[in-house]
């Protein structure tokens, strides 16, 4: 045994613990999920991402709300089926598909969402921003008002909500508050985290509004101007004393999932169109159910035949590569479900071409270590040669995908092809844990395990294959 | 010891009647279609269909009715619950003519579907997927490099440049007939190229260098080791040495494969059949074409330089 095995079994039996305790189907506990600081707060949840093709998702059929003989405008639709796009994008991690269906439709189709309340607010909501001066009113978060731009008619009338905690008084139900800016007058504005459930609008306004906004913030200096959506107020604060220029920062406290609904819909703008859910229904997987369901069966059927032909081909080594691949496997799992990376046909396929690699790989080992122990070598120094000569091959082989894999990731991003970009993601990660398989879990196992039995084995030559 | 490379010219000659094949499948598919791969129109444009049946259905069933019309690939989703019967057909733009039939088929083959309820529209492609242009870069991307790593990784080997010549040969070979095997489906069985046939294409090249970065190693290792052995012979021996490797490790890729042909659902049959096509080529062309390519190459430049060094 080398000084440095110990620490080595440690370091895989902590990755498999680690890795189970990832892939347990389980409610994961909240500090596990904090720990995924790569992620943006909210969407760390430790579960698997399958995309349209494999599991289907939510469908909504969205119509345009105008007035039954009211031409429809083809580019305005286009740019409406475009926004929407890019609010369904931000929804989850495959790929939606968002088409335009006939003249008045768009189809949505959302993956691996099954609950129609989750999105269909964001979904169909119009997005408009307006600014409204307040006066001396100090609105509360989620205040619905009457404003003096006209605007799209509401899906449902706007009825003043009664704000719950507030020190001032109330809004009068009649009031009607003036549209200071709008959508239209706004170049840019964006929802920034500066704290737990504190966030900061910030905003740039068109050239030609600067100047009436600096006079109007100089003439009501100390006053609120509040910021509604969809003529729902997200914030409200007294405007400084100081004039605001071209642009600015509100406040505003709002938890994290408001948050998250409403930087989604302030990124990409308003409809220029009212869009409305006509229909919400699941859908199936894309490559057919029975389909998935026949291939799955098959895919197992082939990989039980590859764990058996390992250890009849290799005898006690292709067993322990058995259990490496297990141990492959599960690592791969726990990263799609940390990274995270989608359950997709191209991605799946980029983790069969790593498992094979790592066959590979285990195979030029022991093919160099059987030829070791027939020139006559001791064990331990037959496994180190083994592995030490296979290991160029090893490498190249690793290397040589690694570098596609990563140009497909890059292309696939660019050109927003998902097939193409998350099959070279997940070779990127595959071939690496196959890397780590291969010369760290596998040669420790092999090591210790001809350590352990180094008598027993020599007795019991054919378990070797020589 | 069993010699490959004195019996190169049977190789030779059988990779080219495959390759012509191939080549001639493409141009046939050109005649045809006017590509050498018939694209499929998916995540794109087309008709979209939602049909309410009678009774529990079958998607297979499904399928094969719209393919009888000329439909291949369609793509068929369950919309809603089970007990709804309903599915979502996706194809490629369908005239009137060709609804009524399909409609038709259904009743006859599958079961009757209820005109109440039934919906049939247009959809525009989703601007912007540039899935054929993507695949293709990453295609030219991973051709380029791939070579360009052998030429690095061999380079303190003699002549590099030649090793990563012939592997670009075997990769070429490789994805004809894979290409080949592709245009010849969609002439016979209707296949259509979309996403998965270029994410197959990109897997076929990705792994058609692992069996020759194998032998090629063992080249590297087995020249010090046997001075004073030709070149076809160290070859021959570095073949032999590692084709147990190569052919175990395709056996287990073939295992999961060939189950998938066998058993699986029909909508990742393409897919997986090229995949294997191009696996087997991939193993073939290793052994029996890119290394004895090599040897030719190397045996040439040693000739030119005998005859050099005589005159």
């Amino acid at each position: 045994m080398r000084k440095s095995d110990p620490w080595r079994l440690a370091i895989i039996i902590l990755a498999v613990l680690v890795a189970l305790f990832v892939d347990l189907n389980i409610e994961h506990p909240d500090w596990a999920q904090n720990l995924l600081f790569w992620r943006p707060t909210g969407q760390r949840d430790i579960a698997l991402h399958p995309g349209l093709d494999l599991q289907g998702g939510l469908q909504v059929l969205l119509a345009a709300n105008v007035p039954e003989g009211q031409k429809l405008d083809a580019a305005s639709m286009e740019t409406a089926r475009r926004i929407i796009e890019n609010r369904a994008n931000s929804l989850g991690l495959t790929k939606p598909v968002v088409q335009a269906q006939g003249e008045r439709r768009i189809i949505v189709e959302l993956p691996g969402i099954w609950e129609p309340h989750q999105v269909t607010d964001t979904i169909q909501a119009m997005a408009l921003v307006e600014f409204v001066d307040a006066g001396s009113t100090f609105l509360s978060l989620g205040t619905i008002v009457e404003t003096t731009l006209g605007g799209p008619p509401m899906e449902e009338p706007a009825a003043p909500v009664t704000p719950t905690t507030s020190i001032t008084p109330t809004t009068p139900p009649s009031r009607v508050f003036e549209t200071v800016l709008s959508s239209d007058d706004l170049d840019f504005i964006a929802l920034y985290r500066t704290g737990r459930n504190e966030y900061n609008i910030s905003f740039a306004l068109t050239q030609e509004t600067t100047d009436a906004f600096t006079t109007y913030t100089l003439a009501h200096g100390g006053q609120y101007l509040c910021i509604a959506l969809d003529k729902e107020i997200i914030s409200c604060a007294s405007l400084p004393s100081t004039p605001l220029k071209g642009g600015g920062g509100i406040p505003a406290r709002l938890s994290d999932e408001d948050a998250q609904t409403i930087s989604v819909l302030l990124r990409y703008g308003p409809l220029p169109v009212p869009l409305q859910v006509e229909e919400v229904g699941s859908l199936g997987p894309a490559l057919g159910e029975t389909a998935i369901e026949r291939s799955g069966r098959a895919a197992i059927i082939g990989l039980i035949a590859v764990l058996l032909f390992l250890p009849l081909h290799y005898r006690l080594p292709g067993l322990l590569a058995d259990l490496s691949l297990l141990i492959f496997a599960l690592l791969n799992l726990a990263l799609c479900k940390v990274i995270p990376l989608p359950l997709t046909l191209p991605s799946l396929i980029g983790f069969a071409v790593a498992a094979l690699l790592a066959i590979g790989g285990h195979l030029s080992a022991f093919g160099c270590l059987r030829e070791e122990m027939r020139a006559g070598r001791p064990l331990s120094r037959a496994i180190e040669a083994g592995f030490s000569r296979a290991w160029p091959s090893i490498r190249d082989t690793h290397l040589v995908l690694l570098v596609p894999s990563i140009a497909m990731w890059y292309i696939g991003a660019t050109a927003a092809d998902d097939a193409i970009h998350w099959l070279g993601v997940t070779l990127l990660v595959g071939v690496l844990t196959s890397l780590f398989v291969t010369m760290v879990v596998t040669r420790t196992l092999v090591r210790l395990t001809f350590d352990a039995a180094r008598e027993w084995l020599g007795e019991r030559r054919w378990l070797l294959g020589i | 010891m069993f010699n490959i490379i004195e019996r190169r010219s049977w190789f030779f000659l059988a990779s080219g009647i495959l390759i012509a094949l191939s080549i001639a499948a493409l141009i046939i598919s050109t005649v045809r279609f006017g590509l050498p791969l018939r694209i499929s129109v998916e995540p794109t444009g087309g008709s979209l269909f939602v049909l309410t049946f009678n009774e529990a259905v079958n998607e297979d069933g499904i399928r094969v009715v719209f393919a009888d019309h000329g439909l291949e690939g369609a793509i068929v989703q369950r919309r809603g619950a089970p007990e709804e019967h309903t599915w979502q057909v996706r194809t490629r733009e369908a005239t009137p003519d060709e609804v009524d039939a399909i409609l038709d088929g259904l009743d006859e083959q599958v079961a009757a579907v209820n005109r109440d309820v039934l919906a049939f529209d247009t959809v525009r492609p989703a601007i912007g997927t540039g899935a054929p242009k993507a695949a293709g870069l990453a295609i030219l991307a991973a051709a380029v490099i791939v070579p360009a790593f052998i030429w690095w990784s061999f380079r303190r080997v003699p002549h590099a440049f030649r090793y990563s010549v012939c592997a670009i040969a075997g990769t070429a070979h490789n994805l004809l007939i894979a290409c080949g095997f592709y245009a010849l489906m969609s002439i016979v069985a209707g296949w259509e190229a979309d996403t998965l046939f270029f994410v197959a294409i990109l897997i076929v090249i990705g792994f058609s260098v692992q069996d020759v970065i194998v032998v090629f190693d063992r080249i590297r290792e087995n020249i010090p080791r046997h001075r004073g052995e030709s070149y076809a012979r160290i070859a021959n021996r570095s073949i032999l040495e590692t084709i147990n490797r190569s052919l175990a490790t395709r056996l287990c890729a073939t295992f999961v494969m060939v189950a998938i042909i066998l058993f699986g659902g029909t909508t990742f049959k393409p897919f997986i059949a090229t995949m294997l096509v191009g696996m087997v080529s991939e193993t073939y062309s290793a052994i029996f074409i890119t290394v004895p390519l090599l040897v030719v190459w190397e045996k040439a430049a040693a000739r030119r330089a005998a005859a050099r060094a005589a005159a």
